[in-house]
């Protein structure tokens, strides 16, 4: 599962680098994660511009990433494309996760919530 | 392609793929991939293309999971038919059968919740659900018969 992080500003930025996150990756991605967020003390954004695909596992996998955060860290989602975006309100995990338009947005006014 | 024979294929029920593969990823995956290149034919919106492919992948992933409890070896058996205003999908498994005999009841979670408390899972039969119309499971002769219908935006048109 390719997961690259970078920080910005004090955000902690992961990028996932897999057009799909599907039930094959769901539990890679989700140790992934672990791995990449275990210190983090502040906001997550992972962003999904390169994602085109999320099925119920992969969706699970993000919630779990969510779940397994250090106490003080917040994770957010950034640049989800039409079908990722799509599966997120048809479960209501929209209303779960602060969701911005894309990277730029997560760091100016333009902040979008679900 | 004649006109007379694009207005057969608007008309008539046409069987567009009947694929039988096994339930390892593997198999799964090159079988979602051969239906979503026969999809394709029908020049979908991208959102259509997307929402078959979600709900197949849901349905198809709950057979490996509930069906088969993730045996690599269970036979799938997946059949889509053209009607005039939709695509007809039906998958047999020779798998467990679906618990209580029928699809699972309806589930709402409350997402007012703690972060600790919030489902990983328990999302694919609202999607099944949200995305497919005419949602039907039958127990026969051993094994799980799941047919549902998509509906797309411009199939009825004929194109």
């Amino acid at each position: 599962m390719n997961l690259i992080a970078e920080m910005r500003d004090g955000t902690l930025i992961v990028t996932a680098g897999e057009d799909r996150i599907n039930a094959a990756g769901a539990v890679q991605f989700k140790d992934r994660m672990r791995e990449l967020t275990q210190n983090a003390s502040a906001r997550v954004l992972l962003n999904l511009e390169h994602v085109t695909f999320v099925d119920s596992s992969g969706l699970g996998a993000i919630v779990g990433s969510l779940k397994q955060l250090p106490q003080n860290a917040t994770l957010e989602l950034a640049a989800l494309t039409p079908a990722v975006d799509k599966v997120f309100r048809l479960t209501r995990m929209d209303s779960v996760f602060t969701i911005h338009l894309d990277i730029d947005a997560a760091f100016g006014e333009n902040r979008q919530t679900g | 392609m004649k006109s007379m024979t694009k207005r057969q294929s608007a008309t008539d029920n046409l069987t567009l793929l009947h694929l039988h593969f096994a339930s390892d990823p593997e198999s799964v995956g090159s079988a979602l991939e051969s239906t979503m290149t026969v999809l394709a034919t029908l020049e979908l919106s991208d959102d259509d293309q997307s929402t078959s492919e979600l709900i197949l992948t849901e349905a198809i992933n709950n057979i490996v999971d509930h069906a088969y409890h993730e045996s690599l070896d269970g036979p799938i058996e997946l059949i889509l038919v053209r009607a005039e205003s939709h695509v007809h999908c039906d998958l047999t498994d020779k798998g467990y059968p679906m618990p209580a005999g029928n699809i699972p009841a309806q589930k709402t979670h409350d997402l007012n919740c703690a972060v600790a408390n919030l489902p990983e899972g328990g999302f694919g039969w609202n999607i099944i659900r949200e995305l497919g119309k005419n949602i039907k499971y039958r127990r026969l002769n051993g094994e799980n018969h799941l047919s549902f219908d998509l509906y797309f935006k411009d199939l009825a048109i004929g194109n």
